[in-house]
């Protein structure tokens, strides 16, 4: 294994390790998203067609708010005691870090989403599938990919904590619509074969974010 | 290679203060040099320039002959340096920071050299106990055991005495006295001088953000 690879496996298992021993986090972030979905259901459900027809957008919008509380702290966390600095003085590649962070949170959204999904079945009475099971992870990918740029960016500042939902959420607009339509589409069993442009919009998405990410990483976090 | 570190003109400003000036600086390859000055006077800010930290704002320099802004990462991997901060993880365990940094520094270490390691330290029997619950002195020998993974030519140290007790600072010394033995370089920043002086060829003085000998 390359020394790169070597690094963004220590990143992502460190940061498995340390969210696996302490599960606040992880837990309060499900409670939110919970908590999110039921309401968007109190709030909408005198009328079941409306709930189904608005369940897509209610979906994904339950993923992008409870994410940023994991997001948020993804790299807020290497702040602290100097770790930050301690990581660059071993000698670890910005990018490294970058994609082990990156994959980290994916696989934190992965888990949200696998806690949502079978909720949001029941609530919203959808019905799942494989083709949704490649939307969600496309979207997840994006979200991660930006959440992750935005959380290093603003780890160093002051108010960061405030300042990331403020730069990420406009970032996240296209990445927005392009899910909820895929979705929708999906849903609603694509009688117009509408999807696979929409798929394709979710790729190219996550291809510019990852490339764009992967390339500003070094001046993200070794500025 | 004579010169392990060149400077010439350095200068480095936050906002409109200048904490370095004008600073000249040359340290020979093997030398082990003390670096003294009352608090702010720019000890922390010139070993982070050197552990290409941070980019001086003014003047250029040298690191094993290297340019630190090209061969950041060359640097990197042949210095180590003892900051202020401890840069540990509380929630893992000693023997699992230990894991962390080898592999971040691709060194294909096993358990029982970080045991041994450890040992050194005097700090084996908390091998398995969460950061978080040790004493600050365990976790400074912590952070010495990290200086120890791989082969450094050069090690800066930014006030390495406090938290540590008799033992600790015992401990310091014969590492101190091992590192010189080998060749190594040594930076060692402190307000204690009683117990650098014992350890350095040379002392150097920060006042008004330029060094005297």
């Amino acid at each position: 294994m390359t020394l790169f690879f070597q690094q963004t496996v220590a990143i992502l298992s460190k940061d498995f390790l340390m969210e696996y021993r302490d599960r606040s986090r992880l837990l309060s972030t499900l409670l939110f998203g919970l908590l999110l979905l039921l309401l968007f259901s109190f709030a909408l459900s005198v009328d079941p067609a409306l709930m189904r027809k608005m369940a897509p957008g209610l979906f994904w919008l339950t993923l992008f708010f409870a994410s940023t509380l994991s997001l948020e702290h993804s790299f807020q966390k290497e702040r602290e005691e100097g770790r930050w600095e301690g990581l660059l003085i071993l000698g670890i590649d910005p990018r490294a870090l970058f994609l082990g962070k990156l994959l980290g949170n994916l696989l934190f959204i992965s888990l949200l989403q696998l806690f949502l999904l079978p909720l949001m079945a029941v609530l919203y009475d959808i019905q799942l599938s494989w083709t949704l099971g490649t939307v969600l992870v496309l979207g997840s990918l994006g979200l991660s990919t930006l959440g992750t740029f935005y959380s290093a960016l603003t780890a160093s500042l002051r108010e960061g904590q405030f300042l990331l939902p403020l730069l990420l959420y406009p970032m996240l607009v296209p990445l927005l619509l392009a899910s909820v339509k895929v979705t929708e589409l999906v849903l609603a069993r694509d009688l117009f074969g509408q999807q696979v442009a929409w798929l394709k919009l979710l790729i190219v998405f996550d291809i510019i974010f990852l490339l764009g990410s992967l390339l500003t990483a070094e001046f993200l976090i070794d500025r | 290679m004579n010169n392990i570190i060149e400077m010439v003109e350095i200068g480095r400003r936050f906002d409109r203060s200048w904490v370095l000036a004008h600073m000249n600086l040359t340290i020979k390859k093997g030398e082990s040099v003390a670096l003294f000055g009352a608090n702010g006077s720019g000890k922390s800010t010139l070993l982070k320039i050197l552990a290409t930290l941070l980019s001086p704002t003014t003047g250029r320099f040298q690191i094993f002959g290297k340019n630190p802004e090209k061969e950041k990462s060359f640097i990197r991997r042949h210095l180590r340096l003892l900051g202020h901060d401890k840069q540990l993880y509380g929630s893992l365990t000693p023997l699992e920071n230990l894991r962390l940094a080898a592999r971040i520094r691709g060194l294909d270490y096993n358990d029982k050299i970080f045991e041994s390691l450890l040992g050194q330290l005097q700090i084996l029997p908390f091998k398995d106990q969460p950061i978080g619950e040790l004493s600050e002195g365990t976790k400074k020998k912590l952070v010495l055991a990290k200086l120890l993974l791989g082969d450094p030519e050069l090690i800066l140290m930014d006030e390495p005495y406090p938290a540590l007790d008799k033992s600790g600072r015992e401990i310091l010394g014969h590492l101190i006295h091992e590192w010189r033995h080998e060749g190594k370089t040594l930076i060692i920043a402190s307000h204690d001088h009683e117990e650098t002086i014992k350890h350095v060829d040379r002392v150097l003085t920060l006042q008004g953000g330029m060094i005297s000998s």
